[in-house]
């Protein structure tokens, strides 16, 4: 029987899975890939609840993280445009020259 | 005795097929795979929606996350021919692991194990997509008449939300196409142009 904790499982290791990319990548476009990852793992977490309690809040939770997501997606590569055309290039590396 | 059910058969297909895709997302060096391995994850968590019994959502995943979201991260991939990302650092490597490994294991020890029971022994409610949008653009405690003649009274009231957010998404829109102008508008340069229109007019 399918059951709410299987849900939580493969919510965990899909966040896992993206907080590893998030800290290995030196990528500004992959860093935002891991992103996209780690919240679409709390999009399952919350549609799970949601649907196993029967309440209508964590669906419309998570229809308001994709919308917000796809806001951030605009703005981040908006940044990473300009961040490329700035430097050339778009590590992280170069991102720590800002500080000076 | 756990019965092996064609929804359970779907899910650890779907699942496994999502956790994999992102693995390749994460670590492909190639971006415009890593993306499309992410577009084939998101593909698969719309699956696992499904499976849910939240259709709407479902497709919202498809149409935005596993269709919007990837087209978008190729064209800027290609725009800028940043195709490839540098390998990471193998210290780097370590590091994430010591944290990503540790957090998965706690939070799965909060998970009781499915054969066990623990919190999610009942069955999934399935979500219509009529109820989820009267929901959403409604207020509060309004009560509204459903195609099937029953009434629902809204729990969530989440219509000034609704609308909030579609301002949220007009000004990050704007505002990334602002950043992501070739040139910024400043001062100077709309006086350059005044000029150099002055000086076209004349000649």
């Amino acid at each position: 029987m399918l059951t709410l904790n299987h849900f939580l499982g493969l919510s965990a290791l899909l966040f896992a899975v993206g907080l590893y990319g998030v800290l290995t990548r030196r990528n500004l476009i992959a860093v935002l890939i891991s992103v996209e990852v780690m919240l679409n793992a709390v999009l399952i977490n919350f549609v799970a609840f949601a649907r196993y309690g029967d309440n209508v809040q964590g669906d419309l939770f998570a229809l308001f993280i994709v919308a917000i997501a796809a806001a951030e997606v605009a703005v981040g590569l908006a940044i990473f445009l300009n961040v490329y055309k700035h430097n050339g290039a778009a590590d992280t590396d170069v991102l720590r020259r800002m500080k000076q | 005795m756990e019965t092996f059910s064609p929804s359970l058969v779907a899910f650890y297909l779907i699942g496994g097929a999502a956790v994999l895709l992102a693995l390749f997302a994460v670590t492909a060096v190639n971006l415009v795979r890593a993306t499309l391995g992410l577009a084939f994850s998101f593909f698969a968590v719309g699956g696992i929606f499904w499976l849910l019994g939240s259709p709407f959502l479902a497709v919202l995943q498809l149409v935005v996350n596993a269709g919007a979201i990837p087209i978008v991260t190729i064209f800027i991939v290609m725009m800028t021919r940043a195709r490839s990302a540098k390998p990471s650092r193998p210290t780097s490597a370590v590091l994430a692991l010591l944290v990503a490994i540790p957090l998965l294991v706690a939070t799965l020890l909060f998970v009781p194990s499915p054969a066990t029971g623990g919190l999610g022994t009942t069955q999934v409610t399935p979500l219509s997509v009529e109820r989820l949008g009267v929901e959403l653009l409604s207020q509060r405690g309004r009560e509204s008449t459903l195609s099937d003649g029953s009434t629902l009274t809204s729990e969530a009231g989440t219509l000034i939300a609704f609308e909030a957010t579609a301002v949220v998404l007009l000004v990050a829109f704007v505002g990334a196409i602002l950043l992501a102008q070739r040139t910024p508008v400043t001062e100077s340069s709309t006086e350059r142009d005044t000029e150099k229109g002055l000086a076209d007019a004349d000649a």
